[in-house]
Formats: structure tokens, sequence, C-alpha cells
């Protein structure tokens, strides 16, 4: 455990090493601009709220992929979810915020978009679990599925027409809004996310089945020969890990946008599937590489504003780090392979 | 004496543990000689070494007098030393002479006929004739095993080393390769034999060397040792008498048909998804306080006959009885519920979690106990604690119950497997290849374990290849061939030269 966060924490500083030569090809130099995006990003009001409000959606959709990958299971479908998850908080949001106060409206698009995400994710739950249909394949589609319906309803129906057309719904009634914390701009989706990673922690550890799981992760074969019921988790598992990524739907647009828009999310999905990588699928994990991954959006768009710097360097450096990172476990793999040769 | 192969002071170190310590020996031109040693005694290490894919640490090999420097196994080959893997190394859907030139050196366009013309003289010579255009996947274990040594051969090997390679064979083929290995030693070829049968050694080495722990025992030429002088190399001193199980054996209970029947199987049949059967006819009794066995070559039905017991498939024709009650389409939790207890064949494939904790491990199967668990919450302290009796009644080696058990030796990790079974109430075991790869000190304590469970009224089926095994151990026997039961009788009447002829299909 400790050799794999000291392996891992060493590939994050190798990465900025990299990512600072990166910096001075593109001519900013890095012993200048580190330690200016880093004082803007934890000590400036702006930007620390900031890396907690993109760190939220990350650690959800990260979760969500994590817990899939306690199977074995690739859930690429985070994107997707997510929409759908927002897609759900808004017509719950829109059909009743008017009606009833937050005592209400809080719980209702959380459990809500919860159930709606895990219908969702059952579709190729169902599908490998019985069918054996890779679920690599039928996540990553439904992702434009997702995408185009939420597409179709802002082009649609949901359009708002006092926005000159542009394709947004209307505002939320404030009753759908999720509160702040304190006197901050962040909002309650972050301990929710944290909550929620460790739930999935104490099930896994703590539950019979929770081990079914841990078991049937680390040897399938072993699984249906104790007599669990493999096909079932693996569904269950695919669904749970759905519902939780398109809570990041639910937290995006209830907590910050207050209405649903186009393009909102900036790629959180499919980020979440670094988040769960970069941790390993550990799920108190993703809570720290969800910040990691807060603090690579944050000073991109500080680097953006500060040296005029092109959006492609942001996805350089993430793409930098899962370089190193897996590089790493390469690297931690063959020294575990050396001890099993004896 | 013209020493072919000549190894000294061969040493070999991994992490922890040094494999071959300062080796030496010699192999003479047109000799059969053996290399004895249990699991674990460096035989594998040194072979590898001698076929390029372990470099020594230290220590000099000399080919013919001249010094042999491997860096790979093709290196190996090219000097002339070939080897036959315990688990062949054929492509199925091949033919024998494709299979054959694979990996020399050929003319772009395939001579074919030049090459049949050279397999079929190679074989007429040592009478392994095949008809080289059969795919390898038509042919039998026995029969690809002579395609591995034509293979060997026709890169024009001058040292074959065999790797075990009568583990696979019924007796009768065991006898065939003997033949041939004679034949190519009258033909000047030089074999290293790498065993731990003694009977099999004994008949067929010109010498004989011992190892243990890493080093060289001692050397034995041909009739100056014995079956209980090399048991004592072997083991060392505290060998355990091998008289001990046998006495318990001869205690069982004289009347078991009048125990009551746990297992029946009626006319079952069981369908391959591609239609074909991979069990039909099966009728097969198990009772309380008895220990049947099965006997059969590898792969005659054995795995989907466990299966099927167990619960992981249902039969597609006739009946699966357990204690009394039709069991269609019962599920493996079902059948545990019941009292079915399964050590399986691949241990590390269905046994274990491989990453859990050994105390983990004994969760596997029996995961609803209330010693566990409390309505779905585990008892993580219980869970340990338990583990931890558990290794010690079992003698289980580990750094703790916390260790991972992927990191156990093969023997501890059956012995977690074994103890996990029987700490719950069984009606039936079913036992695969229990000491399959276990050392002589694990094989006597599993065995010793599973004729307790037979003295306490547990019904046992065990599944073994190793015909001794199943004399030593079983009340009844079963044959077992191409998926039907082809011979049964009780343990008086059995004979190791029956069962063989049983086991290959053929009536005796």
């Amino acid at each position: 455990m400790s050799v794999q966060v000291t392996v891992t924490v060493g590939s994050i500083v190798l990465a900025l090493i990299l990512g600072s030569v990166l910096l001075a090809m593109v001519g900013v130099n890095p012993m200048e601009a580190y330690p200016s995006v880093g004082a803007l990003m934890f000590f400036d009001q702006w930007g620390w709220q900031d890396l907690f409000l993109k760190m939220t959606p990350l650690l959800l959709t990260g979760l969500g992929v994590a817990i899939a990958a306690q199977l074995n299971l690739w859930n690429i479908g985070a994107e997707g979810q997510l929409y759908l998850g927002a897609i759900a908080t808004t017509w719950l949001a829109l059909e009743f915020s008017e009606s009833l106060d937050a005592h209400f409206m809080l719980p209702i698009l959380l459990i809500g978009t919860f159930v709606a995400g895990g219908m969702w994710a059952a579709i190729p739950a169902g599908l490998r679990s019985w069918f054996g249909v890779n679920e690599i394949i039928t996540t990553l589609l439904l992702n434009y599925v997702a995408i185009s319906l939420a597409d179709y309803l802002l082009y649609g129906a949901w359009r708002d027409p006092s926005t000159l057309n542009f394709p947004m719904t209307r505002s939320f009634g404030e009753s759908s809004y999720l509160p702040m914390i304190g006197s901050t701009t962040v909002h309650w989706g972050l301990p929710l996310g944290i909550l929620l990673a460790v739930l999935t922690w104490i099930l896994l550890r703590s539950t019979t089945i929770g081990f079914q799981i841990r078991v049937a992760g680390d040897n399938l074969s072993a699984a249906d020969y104790s007599g669990f019921n493999t096909k079932n988790l693996l569904f269950i598992v695919l669904v749970l890990s759905g519902a939780v990524a398109a809570l990041a739907g639910m937290t995006e647009v209830a907590g910050i946008h207050h209405r649903l828009q186009q393009n909102f999310s900036i790629n959180y999905g499919y980020t979440g599937i670094i988040v769960s990588r970069l941790a390993r699928n550990h799920p108190i994990g993703v809570i720290g590489t969800a910040f990691l991954l807060a603090v690579i959006f944050v000073g991109g768009e500080l680097l953006q504003v500060e040296y005029q710097l092109p959006i492609a360097v942001v996805y350089l450096f993430e793409g930098l780090l899962l370089f190193t990172v897996i590089g790493s476990e390469l690297f931690l793999s063959y020294r575990l392979r050396r001890r099993v040769a004896l | 004496m013209n020493p072919v192969l000549e190894l000294q002071k061969i040493h070999k170190e991994f992490p922890g543990i040094v494999a071959n310590d300062q080796i030496d020996l010699t192999l003479n031109r047109g000799e059969i000689h053996t290399i004895l040693g249990e699991n674990g005694a460096g035989k594998s290490t040194l072979m590898n070494i001698i076929s390029g894919l372990y470099i020594p640490d230290s220590g000099s090999m000399f080919l013919e007098g001249k010094p042999l420097h491997l860096k790979n196994p093709a290196q190996a080959i090219a000097k002339g030393v070939g080897m036959v893997h315990q688990h062949f190394m054929l492509i199925p859907n091949h033919s024998v002479s494709e299979n054959i030139i694979l990996g020399t050196p050929q003319a772009f366009r395939l001579q074919k006929s030049k090459v049949r013309q050279q397999i079929e003289e190679l074989g007429r010579r040592y009478g392994l004739e095949f008809n080289p255009d059969l795919r390898v996947q038509d042919l039998s274990v026995g029969e690809q095993q002579k395609v591995e040594i034509l293979k060997v051969l026709f890169r024009g090997a001058k040292i074959l080393i065999l790797d075990e390679p009568t583990a696979v064979l019924t007796p009768q083929e065991s006898e065939a390769l003997y033949k041939i290995l004679r034949q190519m030693k009258k033909d000047g070829q030089s074999i290293l034999f790498i065993s731990h049968k003694m009977r099999e050694v004994i008949e067929l080495s010109d010498r004989i060397t011992v190892l243990r722990h890493g080093k060289v025992k001692a050397t034995r030429n041909r009739g100056e040792t014995s079956p209980s002088e090399l048991a004592r190399l072997m083991m060392g001193e505290s060998t355990i008498q091998t008289g001990e199980v046998q006495t318990k054996t001869s205690k069982a209970s004289s009347d078991q048909s009048q125990n009551k029947t746990i297992v029946r199987l009626k006319n079952a049949g069981l369908r391959h998804e591609l239609g074909h059967w991979l069990l039909q006819n099966i009728n097969l009794e198990v009772r309380a306080g008895q220990i049947v066995g099965l006997a059969g070559v590898a792969g005659s039905g054995q795995a989907p006959l466990a299966e099927v017991l167990v619960g992981l498939r249902g039969l597609d024709t006739g009946e699966y009885q357990f204690a009394g009650e039709e069991q269609k389409g019962a599920s493996v939790s079902e059948l545990i519920h019941k009292g079915v207890g399964y050590i399986p064949e691949d241990r590390k494939r269905y046994g274990i979690a491989p990453h859990l904790e050994v105390a983990e491990n004994f969760l596997l199967r029996d995961l609803h106990n209330n010693r566990f668990q409390s309505r779905g919450w585990l008892q993580r302290d219980k869970v340990t604690a338990f583990g931890r009796d558990r290794m010690r009644a079992f003698d289980v080696r580990a750094a703790s119950e916390r260790t991972p058990i992927g990191q156990l030796s093969g023997g501890n990790m059956q012995k977690v497997i074994l103890a996990r079974e029987t700490s719950r109430p069984l009606k039936f075991l079913l036992a695969a290849q229990p000491v399959r790869g276990l050392d002589i000190h694990a094989t006597a304590f599993l065995q010793n374990q599973l004729l307790q469970a037979r003295a306490d009224g547990l019904a046992i089926l065990l599944i073994s290849e190793d015909l001794e095994e199943l004399l030593l151990m079983s009340d009844y026997l079963y044959v077992i061939s191409r998926g039907s039961i082809v011979g049964e009788m009780p343990k008086e009447e059995a004979e190791i030269e029956k069962i063989g002829l049983l086991m290959t299909g053929e009536r005796a």
C-alpha cells in the first residue's frame, strides 16, 4: 500500500517535471509559472473554491468508474451517465421546484437522479450479465445517446424562449438549488461525494455483498465456485456505478448552473476514468486523485488566463500524468512478478 | 566415459532462496541420467539453466568439452540442447509436420515433401511413426508428446531433456515412451530425465542424481541403489514412514455396503454447448464413510463430472441424487448448504482469491455462516480468529493470517482449501487431484486428513490421475474414459495393469 502511494506521488512529481519542460518549450518559465499558479489556486478565494467545484463532478464520476472496476468492468459511460443525471435532475426541477420547497425537493433530486442513472446503466449491465455483451462498447455508445438526448430536449421541448434561442432551459426554482457550504460558493455536492466514497469503502470491506464483490473481482471463477451469483453481482455493480456517476450531473446543474445547457460538462465523465485509474480504483483514493485532476483543470485555466496558453496544454498535462502513473504501475507489477517467480 | 555435458558449480539464487547451490553434474554420451527430487528441490531451475531460460549466477557449463554460455533458449537449441516441456508447446490446429518445423530455419518456400521425408526417417529410427499431415489436436496426449520429442530430434538435439514426461501418460503409454528412450540411448543420444517417481526412474536410468534443497545429495549408478535409499536422499532423514498412510487404509470399516448412499448419478449425461457429449451414461455411487476413486487419463471427463457434482452445471439427461433427493438444477450455493465440499483440481483458478488474506479465503463457500457475519456485516475479528485457529490446526505456514493467500506455496494453499471445506458440516467431499504438486509431507498430511474424514463418516470422491494414490486411498474404484464410466471394481480386485488398459478406453 505505502509502496503504491510512494510510486504514485513519485510519478506525479515526474509529470510536473516533464510538464515544466513543456512549459519552457512554449516560452513560459516554469519556475515562475508553477509558484504563481499555485498561489492563485490555493490562496486566492476564487481559486480554491473553483478547485472544489471542479473536484466534485470528478469525484463522483471517478467513484462511479471505480465501483465498476471492482469487478474488472470498464464503465466508459460516466459522461453519458452524467448527462442523463443532469436530464433527470432538470426534469424533476422544472416539474416540481415551483410547488415544493427545498426540504422535499433536494431528496427528490438526489434519489430521482440516482435511480435514473441506475436505470440507464441497467441497459449495459443487463446486456453484460445475461448476454455477455462487452460493457466497454455499450457504455461508450450510450454516451452519444445521452448527449444527443440532452441536445434534443434543449433544442426542442425544454428550450427557454426567453434566452434568445440559446440551447438552454429556463432557470430552476430556488428550491432546487444545492445549498452552499457556509459563505463559500462551494455547494454540498462535494461532501456528498466524499460520503459516498466512504460508504463504498465500508460496503466493500465490511459487508458480505462487498466481500462477494472483492472475491469476484479478484478471481471470478473462484466466486462461481463459492456459489456467489456472479451474474447478479455484475449487474448490481454496474448499475451502482452508473447511479453514482449520474449524481455528477445533478451536482453540476443543481449546484452551479441551475439550468441545463449545452456542453456543461468539460469531459468530467471521461476524466473520471483517469481519476479512478490513478487511484488504482480505490474508492478512498479517488478523493485524492479527483482533487489532483481538479488542480490540473484549474491550473490549466489559470495558465490560459495568465499566460495565454491554449487549452491543448491542459490536455497535454493530463496525458503526461496518465502516462507517468500508468507507466509506474507497469514498474510495480514487474517487481511483483519477480517475487512470484520464486 | 564420454561426457557430453558438464556442469561445474552452477549456482542460482532468487530473492530469498538458493534454487541451485553449487551443482556439479555430468551427462555422458548414450546415457539416461535422471534428476530426482521433490517439488522445489531445484530440478526445474537447473533444467531451465541448461536450456537457456535462466542464466546462472556463477558456475560454468561445458558442451563436448567446450565452454557453453547460453543467453536464451534459441542459443541452446542451436547448440543441440532440446527440451521437452511438461506442458506441450504445440499448436493444436496445425499439422504434425508444421509443428515440427516451427522455428527451424527453412527456405522461404516450404519444401514439404523433403520435410516429410526427414520426419518419416527420424520416426522410423525411434519408433515415432506418424502421419505428418495429421493435426495435433486430433492426437492423444501420448502421441502429442511423441511429436514434441520428434520436434526436438528434428532440430538435431544432442541432449534431450524431458521434464516429468510420464505425468500425463497412462502406464502403457509410459512403457512405450521408455522403449523409445532406450532406442535413442542405443543410438548415442544423451537424455536428462526429470522425475519424482522412483519406480520408473530405477528401471530406466543409467545414473540417478538426487537433488534436495538445491544441492546434489548423491549420484548413483544403475543397480547400486534401492527405492528406500533414494527416498531417504530425496526427503532427508526425517522421512515420514510410508507405512503410516497404509495402516490406516487397511482399517477401513469393513462393511460399507450397508452405509447410506450420499451421492448417486443415474444415467447422467452432459452435452457441450456445441452439441457433443461430455459425459454419457454415468452411473456412480458414493456412500458415507467411503472413499471412491475415479481413475482416468487427464481430460477424460473428470472436470465436467466434478462441475455437475458441485452444481456448476446441470445435467442434460439422467439424475443426480444427493442424500436421496433429486438435485435437478440445484445451484452451487444450495449444494454447499446441503453439505458438499469441493477441493478443485485447479486450486489457483477455482479454490482461492489470491489477493485476499488467508483468513478471508476461509469465507469462500462458507460466507453466510454466522460465525463470520451477522445480518450481512462481516465480523472481521471473528474472521481473523477463525483463520488463525484453522491455520494452526492444519499447520499452514504463512507469515500471518492476513497474508495474501497467493503468496503461499501450493501445499499451504491446499491445506487452507482442505481446512475450509472440512470446517463446516459436510456429507460429501469431492477431492480432485488433492495432492498434485505437493511435497511428500504435505501429501501425507492431506491423505491422512482425508482418511480421518472418511473414518468420521464422510463420503469422498477422489479424482486422480495417479493410480498408486488411488489404490492406496480408495475403497472402490471407477474408471472413466471419454466421458463414460468404463469399469468399476472394489479395491481388492483392482490392478494397475487392468485399470491402465481401461483408462485408454480398451475393455480389459
